[in-house]
This record gives structure tokens, C-alpha cells and sequence, in this order.
């Protein structure tokens, strides 16, 4: 069990975590918390990530309201950024529907919210207009320009066949060009020339398809069974 | 209390009966054996809050929040919740009070009238014998038929004789399982009929009940064995539950209450707890070892349980199964979607498993909840895909004239057939409605084609309503249409110190309000689309041209399209399983300045169609067959 003031390492915590979520209903000791707040700040400066652990905290705030929810707002946010920083994944939406709504007054609270709506309407260009502007709401939290970079790149895979640099780069938060381009290769994406970046053939993802009627035997059975009687 | 037990083992059921917490038995940590209302003695708490423990604390009440277990609080010293209602150390005060809540809100009012009809007694006699005698289909005749027309004779206005005459008239079967389940029907007919003036006194009460009964269940060292149908053991789970969500309801709405029934609130927060109640499940589910059941059966291997284990009855079996159906329920109302799905981390859901589980009513509730966590989770092609497998599957069983022939238990339960009871057709066509609304939802955000049929009887049910959400910009009536189709969520605790009117108002809206943002984020996509529908290709600046929209704009609206569309999409096993996938009906892809558009076509279809005339046709025939006209039969 976790005394206040002690800090464990990451492992440790994971060790003490594990066994917290195989112990039935003990899991939701209130008591709890404090350790899943440790590993939460653990899992944002080491840059880890373990979604049901963090779901296991917000329940425990859940169920345990308090008057001034200003204390967990940092651990809630810090959550909600690591879920953030696993888009395309829903983890954000899975974790925003567990938090206690009064939390929505939190200035922190708003700052992520605004973010993900940004990143979830995929005006990139302006998120890192943004982005500045919320550092100290980030602080504590690492690899998450890496992250949210990482998204952007999976959106425009998905969408792009190829991409015009200029864009790309805008997209990306304006990186210098050494950077930019150890980023584009290490997408396996190609410098085609005229400022154009080749992203991947989509024309065999993207095709004109056909919904064609299939017929289980089970949708016949009876049917059939009737057909035989008479 | 109606049963004479001896009380003292249990008094202070924070206590003593229990050592060490590691070594919990059940009955510590669910509140003290039977002794809940007997808060007096809780200096134990203490010794737990030192050890840094907690499963002690369950006991009495000592589940504490921020209140410390170290702290001196005396909990109701003087005002211990008397079992029957007597309540004989209340202040006078409140009884006034209370017996004018009766008159005002009770319409059923206590029957204390010790004349009950002779048929109702023998009613009760003959279930009595049914229990004694492990007669499950006679009880299940008696439970289903019976209870309902006594009630309908004798109860509409009042409630069925209060256990107390009965068991004064009848005598109890041993360990007082008659009276137990008695209780149990008397509770669930008075919560039905009087909902939301329901008396605190009568919510605990029946808590109590329940408490009882799974205390009667689990707390034993070999199974209990009534022979109890399967349509009655899914009655106490579910009522379990709904009993246990309105109470919630009724708690959250506490800065209403009078100041007595906030004081007894606060001084029973173990009572309808929100972790006893899912502790109570757990229990369930590992006593029966349910997991491992279905981990066995679904890798094809055949549970062979030591027979006489509590795994291999079928009455624990499916209390296991039914308990973690109410544990993803549960958590689904928390807005934990998730962990709710996990719960059924085992339960292979789908046309198969449609097939081979039987209960309707159980059926309907998983599917609706699985439904909406999927939903709420953004991944819409399986929400939508679960709300159809059960939609069709009760299509085709009302549907289907030979559907008595059609229910093979293949699975590891030994179901009876699908038979809808009467009395319960009104929830479910009520939560088939809310199914259709929360398609209609999903549909807007994820667009697809889905079964004929289906998507006629939906927009039978919703007519010009999803055409409108469908055209977007219209948030106000997406919210009601999504309003109706969600479930009442729950906020299971209570700050008494710190009381907010409509907190559990605050809730749902915040549940909704995540989807309605979902909703705006596509706002201009239906335009958009209409546009790229017409076209193989088109550039990014004619496009942006004829929408009067800026090109980055633009773009921007389509990658959001592309991003909403993907979506995890089950794949097999676990409903928590799953990879990411986009793959829209009306797809795109982007190079350089050109959007190159790949749309969907859907094949005409002739199967439904069909069947359905086949089947008409069938019904045709055999009708003419009946029929002669005029002169003399020619015999052939």
C-alpha cells in the first residue's frame, strides 16, 4: 500500500496496480487513488499509457464525489491528455464519459477539451496556434507533440494518395526541414518532386464497391422446414 | 425482521465475525450477515483504517468516503433502521410526517387486512408446494400466470397481504425460502405499481429483501436447490437492479427529500450501495465460476464441473450469467463503457448467440446496453450492427408462425424456448423503441446500409424525424431523438454535504451532450457529400467552388469525415475486440488537388421479399384449405 510522499517506480507501480485489478471488489477502495494518481503522473512523464487503470481511478472519483474536485482536476487532466494522445483510438471519448461533469469548470479541464475538439475536427494548422497557449496544461506530460504529430500523419495516410510538402508541414506544426523530412521517411512516405510528397496507392483502398444480398441458411430455414410440411 | 434468527452473531455487523481481511468472507464484506440495520457497533473501523485495509469496512456501513474510517461518527445510534417498518425509536414527528407521505403518495398502502381469500391462499399454498417440491414447471405456471391474476383480482389497488399475515397463515419452507421469495413478489408488485411514491421505508424494506436472498444463495457450502425457473431468476436480478437504479434516482434527488428521510439516507449508506450491489454480482459471478464456463464452452470444450459444486448447478449458472449481464449494465450507466463491455469479455455476441440463449427479456436488456456502449464509444458500425442482430432476430421470432420449433438450446444453458410473457411486452417494446432511436443516431453519424426490413420498420417508427437529423444542422432534434433512445444513467453516490440539485440530470445531459458534439463535427458533411456523390472525381478548388467554402476549410471537413468514419470494429471474440477501420459507403481519397470519389452501390435484393411472400402465400393456402363453398364436399 502506497504511504503519501513515497514515490515508486514505474515497474513498482504497475506491479502494485496489477494486483489491485484482480482483487474483486477491493479494487474500488477509495484508498486506492492515491497510488492510481501516482502511476498516472508516472504514465505521463515516462510516457506509458494503460487505459483501464486510468478508467479505474475517474470510477473511484466516480463514486466518491467531493465538494471541491479541484485536487483530481490535474490527475484528470493528465489522463484526458494521454487519451488525447492516443487518436485515432476513441480512448479520449471512452474517458471523457467516465469524468464528472462539474469538472468541465476546470480552466485545465477546458484548455484539453478545446484541443480535442480541434484535433477532432481536424483543423491542424490551427491546434498548434493553439497549442502554446496551453503549455502549462501540458506540463508534465511527455511525447505528446510526438503523439498528436503521429496522428495527423495517420489521418492524411488514410486520406491522401499524395500531399503537397508545403501543407504537410502546416499540418504538422511547421517543422524544420531536417525534421520534417526524417518524419516523411520514417512514414515510408516518398519526396516526389515539385513539392509533392507521395503518400500510398489508395486506389486499391478506395474503391467503388457493390452490396450484394447474401442469404444465410438460417434466414431460409423455416422456410424450407414449412416447404417440406405442406 | 420477519425471520427469527438469532440476532445477536450478527449485531454490529461492522464486527467481529470476520478476522483478517484477506480471508473476507462474503458476508463481511457485503455489510455484516443481516445486520445491517444494526450500525451500533462500529469501533472497529479503526483497526481497518490503520492496517491501510478496506474489505473490512464493507461491514456496517464503514465503506467510507472521505469521512475516514478513523473518524467518530456514530451511525444510528438512535435511530437503527427497523426492519419491518416499525421503527418504533423514530421521533414522533416523523411518523406523522411518514404517515402522510402514505396518504399522499402511497397509493397502495400497507394491507394489514389478515383476511386474505381463500384462492389467493391456496394460490400460495400451491406455490409453496411447487418450491418445496423442486417443481419448476409448475412454479413457473404459478409465478408467470398466477401472480398476475391474483394481482389483477385482488391488488390493483393495494398491495398483495403483507408477509407477515401471510407467514402467519402459511408456514415457512425450511430456511425461509417461501417467505424470501414471497417478499420478493410483494416488493417487486408494490414497486410496479407505485413507483416513483414509493416510501424509504419500503426501499429498504425490499433491499433488506434481496439481501437475504443472496445472502441465502451465496453464504452456504453447498448449492440451494428450488428448482427455481429461469424466468424467475432473471426477474430478481433485473428488479435487483431496476430497484437499485431507481433508488439511485431517488437519492440523487435528495435536496427534495425531507430533512428525516436525507438523515436516514445518510446515516444507511450502506443500503442500496452502489459497491455492495455490484459486490453482490461479483460474488455471483465467481461462486458460479461463470467465466471460466464460457472460456471452456467457447474454445468447444464441454464444462465438466464436480457435480454438486455450485458451478455445475443450473440455478448458479445462470444467476453467474444474468450477473454479469447486470455488471455491464451497470457499468454502462455509469458512462464507463468500457469496463462495461469487458464485463462480457466472454460472451460471444451475435446472430449465434441469439440463437442459443432463450430469455427475451435478458436478450433485449444485453443488446440495448451493448448497443449504447458501442455508441457512446464511437464505434458505430457495432452499435449499429448489435441493435440489428436483436431487432431481426425479434423480428423473425414474432413473425415466425413455427418460432416454437426454432429455439435449439445449443449453447452451455439448458433454455427453455423463447416464449413471451405477457406482462413484460410493454418494457420490452418500449426499450425496441429506444433501440431504434439509437440507431437512427448511429446511422446519422456512421451512414451505412443495413437489413431491409429493418431500415423500413425504422422509418416506420420515426418517419420524417431521421430524414431531418440526417440533414444535419438540426441539433435540437437529434438531442430529443437521442434523449429517448438513452438510458436513465445513474449517479451512484451522493455527497450529502455538499447536495446539487439535479446532479443526475447534469449526467445525462453530459452523456448526451457528447454525441450531440459528434453530431455538429459533421454538420457540413451531408452537403458535402450530396456534392461528391455526383461525381468520380472532382478538384479541390471546384469543389470548394460550388460549397462557397474556403479550399482549407474544406479540406478540413473532409479529413474530420475520414477521421470520424474509422472506427474500431469488432472483429471476434471479446466485444472489446477490434481494429481500427474506415471503410464508409461513400469513400475518397485525396492526390494533390484531386479528390478521387468511390461511392457504394447496393444490388437490388429479392430475398426478403420473398420470404415474406412465400410465407404470405403459405398462410393463403392453408386458409383456402378451410374454406368450402356452397354444394356438397367433393371428396377427392
Amino acid at each position: 500500500m502506497a504511504n503519501r510522499g513515497m514515490n515508486h517506480s514505474l515497474q513498482s507501480l504497475k506491479t502494485d496496480i496489477a494486483k489491485i485489478n484482480q482483487s474483486g471488489i477491493d479494487k474500488y477502495n477509495p484508498h486506492n487513488s492515491r497510488l492510481m494518481e501516482e502511476y498516472v503522473d508516472a504514465q505521463a512523464m515516462e510516457n506509458d499509457y494503460d487505459l483501464e487503470a486510468n478508467l479505474l481511478l475517474l470510477k473511484l472519483y466516480q463514486l466518491n464525489p467531493v465538494g471541491y474536485a479541484g485536487p483530481r482536476a490535474s490527475f484528470v487532466t493528465k489522463i484526458l491528455l494521454k487519451a488525447l494522445m492516443q487518436l485515432p483510438k476513441n480512448d479520449f471519448q471512452i474517458c471523457k464519459a467516465l469524468m464528472e461533469p462539474e469538472l468541465m469548470r476546470v480552466i485545465k479541464i477546458q484548455d484539453v477539451m478545446r484541443l480535442a475538439t480541434i484535433l477532432e475536427t481536424c483543423r491542424f494548422e490551427f491546434f498548434w496556434e493553439e497549442l502554446p497557449k496551453c503549455r502549462d496544461t501540458l506540463s508534465g506530460v511527455e511525447g505528446f507533440d510526438a503523439a498528436i504529430q503521429n496522428y495527423i500523419c495517420s489521418v492524411v495516410e488514410r486520406s491522401n494518395q499524395s500531399i503537397y510538402e508545403r501543407q504537410l508541414n502546416a499540418y504538422l506544426g511547421k517543422l524544420p526541414s531536417d525534421r520534417f523530412r526524417r518524419l516523411v521517411e520514417e512514414r515510408g512516405w516518398k519526396f516526389a518532386g515539385n513539392g509533392v510528397i507521395f503518400i500510398r496507392d489508395q486506389t486499391s483502398n478506395v474503391k467503388p464497391r457493390k452490396i450484394v444480398e447474401t442469404i444465410d441458411f438460417a434466414d431460409v430455414a423455416t422456410i424450407l422446414s414449412a416447404a417440406a410440411r405442406s | 425482521m420477519y425471520r427469527n434468527e438469532p440476532n445477536n452473531d450478527y449485531r454490529g455487523g461492522g464486527g467481529h465475525d470476520f478476522g483478517g481481511r484477506r480471508n473476507m468472507s462474503y458476508s463481511a464484506a457485503t455489510g455484516g450477515r443481516r445486520g445491517y440495520n444494526n450500525y451500533n457497533n462500529d469501533d472497529n473501523r479503526g483497526r481497518f483504517h490503520d492496517e491501510g485495509g478496506y474489505g473490512g469496512s464493507y461491514g456496517g456501513g464503514g465503506y467510507g468516503r472521505d469521512r475516514g474510517y478513523g473518524q467518530d461518527r456514530g451511525y444510528g445510534q438512535d435511530r437503527g433502521y427497523g426492519g419491518d417498518g416499525g421503527g418504533g425509536r423514530r421521533q414522533q414527528g416523523y411518523r406523522e410526517q411518514q404517515h402522510q407521505h402514505w396518504q399522499e403518495r402511497e397509493p397502495l398502502g400497507a394491507n394489514d387486512d389478515s383476511d386474505i381469500p381463500p384462492e389467493v391462499i391456496e394460490y400460495l399454498q400451491d406455490l409453496k408446494k411447487a418450491i418445496k417440491d423442486h417443481d419448476t414447471v409448475r412454479m413457473q405456471h404459478l409465478y408467470e400466470a398466477g401472480f398476475r391474476e391474483w394481482s389483477e383480482n385482488y391488488y390493483q389497488q393495494r398491495a398483495w397481504p403483507h408477509p407477515k399475515i401471510v407467514e402467519s397463515q402459511i408456514d415457512d419452507l425450511p430456511e425461509g425460502v417461501f417467505t424470501l421469495l414471497y417478499k420478493e413478489l410483494y416488493y417487486r408488485h408494490i414497486y410496479e405499481s407505485s413507483r416513483d411514491s414509493l416510501s424509504i421505508d419500503q426501499r429498504f424494506e425490499s433491499y433488506q429483501n434481496y439481501w437475504q436472498i443472496f445472502d441465502l444463495i451465496l453464504n452456504r457450502d453447498t448449492p440451494l436447490d428450488i428448482g427455481l425457473p429461469n424466468e424467475w431468476v432473471w426477474d430478481i436480478i433485473d428488479e435487483f437492479m431496476y430497484q437499485f437504479t431507481a433508488f439511485c434516482t431517488y437519492r440523487a434527488k435528495a435536496d427534495k427529500l425531507h430533512e428525516e428521510e436525507k438523515e436516514m439516507l445518510k446515516e444507511n449508506e450502506m443500503i442500496w450501495n452502489v459497491t455492495v450491489v455490484m459486490n453482490i454480482w461479483l460474488k455471483l459471478v465467481e461462486r458460479s465460476r461463470i467465466q471460466e464456463q464460457l472460456k471452456i464452452h467457447n474454445s468447444g470444450g464441454d464444462p465438466n464441473f464436480e457435480s454438486g459444486s455450485f458451478a455445475d448447478h443450473p440455478m448458479y449458472k445462470m444467476l453467474g450469467y444474468y450477473s454479469l449481464i447486470s455488471l455491464m449494465r451497470l457499468h454502462c450507466l455509469l458512462g464507463d463503457y468500457h469496463t462495461a463491455l469487458k464485463a462480457l469479455d466472454n460472451v460471444e455476441l451475435g446472430k449465434k448467440h441469439l440463437q442459443a440463449n432463450g430469455l427475451q427479456a435478458c436478450q433485449v436488456t444485453t443488446y440495448y446496453h451493448v448497443g449504447v456502449a458501442y455508441m457512446m464509444m464511437r464505434r458505430y458500425q457495432d452499435a449499429i450492427r448489435t441493435f440489428c442482430d436483436l431487432l431481426l432476430y425479434q423480428q423473425r421470432a414474432t413473425t415466425n408462425v413455427s418460432r416454437n420449433h426454432a429455439a435449439v438450446g445449443n449453447g452451455i444453458f439448458d433454455q427453455s424456448a423463447t416464449v413471451g410473457r405477457t406482462y413484460q411486452v410493454d418494457t420490452l417494446t418500449k426499450t425496441q423503441d429506444k433501440m431504434y432511436n439509437c440507431l437512427a443516431v448511429c446511422l446519422t453519424l456512421h451512414p451505412m446500409h443495413i437489413d431491409e426490413s429493418i431500415s423500413s420498420s425504422l422509418r416506420d417508427k420515426l418517419g420524417d424525424r431521421f430524414s431531418k437529423i440526417q440533414k444535419m444542422n438540426e441539433e435540437e432534434e437529434f438531442e430529443k431523438l437521442l434523449n429517448q433512445g438513452m438510458p436513465k444513467f445513474i449517479t451512484p453516490a451522493t455527497n450529502y454535504d455538499d447536495l446539487q440539485p439535479n446532479s443526475f440530470k447534469e449526467f445525462q445531459n453530459y452523456q448526451l451532450s457528447i454525441l450531440k458534439q459528434e453530431y455538429v463535427a459533421q454538420n457540413m458533411m451531408s452537403t458535402i457529400q450530396s456534392y461528391l456523390k455526383l461525381y468520380t472525381s472532382m478538384p479541390v478548388p471546384k469543389l470548394a467552388n460550388f460549397l462557397e467554402m474556403a479550399e482549407d476549410i474544406l479540406l478540413q471537413h473532409l479529413y474530420t469525415y475520414k477521421h470520424k468514419m474509422t472506427n474500431m470494429v469488432h472483429t471476434h471474440g471479446s466485444p472489446l475486440e477490434g481494429r481500427l477501420e474506415c471503410r464508409p459507403e461513400l469513400d475518397f481519397y485525396i492526390d494533390g488537388n484531386m479528390i478521387y470519389i468511390a461511392d457504394t452501390k447496393v444490388a437490388p435484393r429479392y430475398g426478403d421479399f420473398f420470404v415474406r411472400n412465400i410465407q404470405k402465400f403459405e398462410e393463403l393456402t392453408s386458409t383456402l384449405k378451410q374454406i368450402t363453398v356452397g354444394g356438397p364436399v367433393v371428396k377427392e
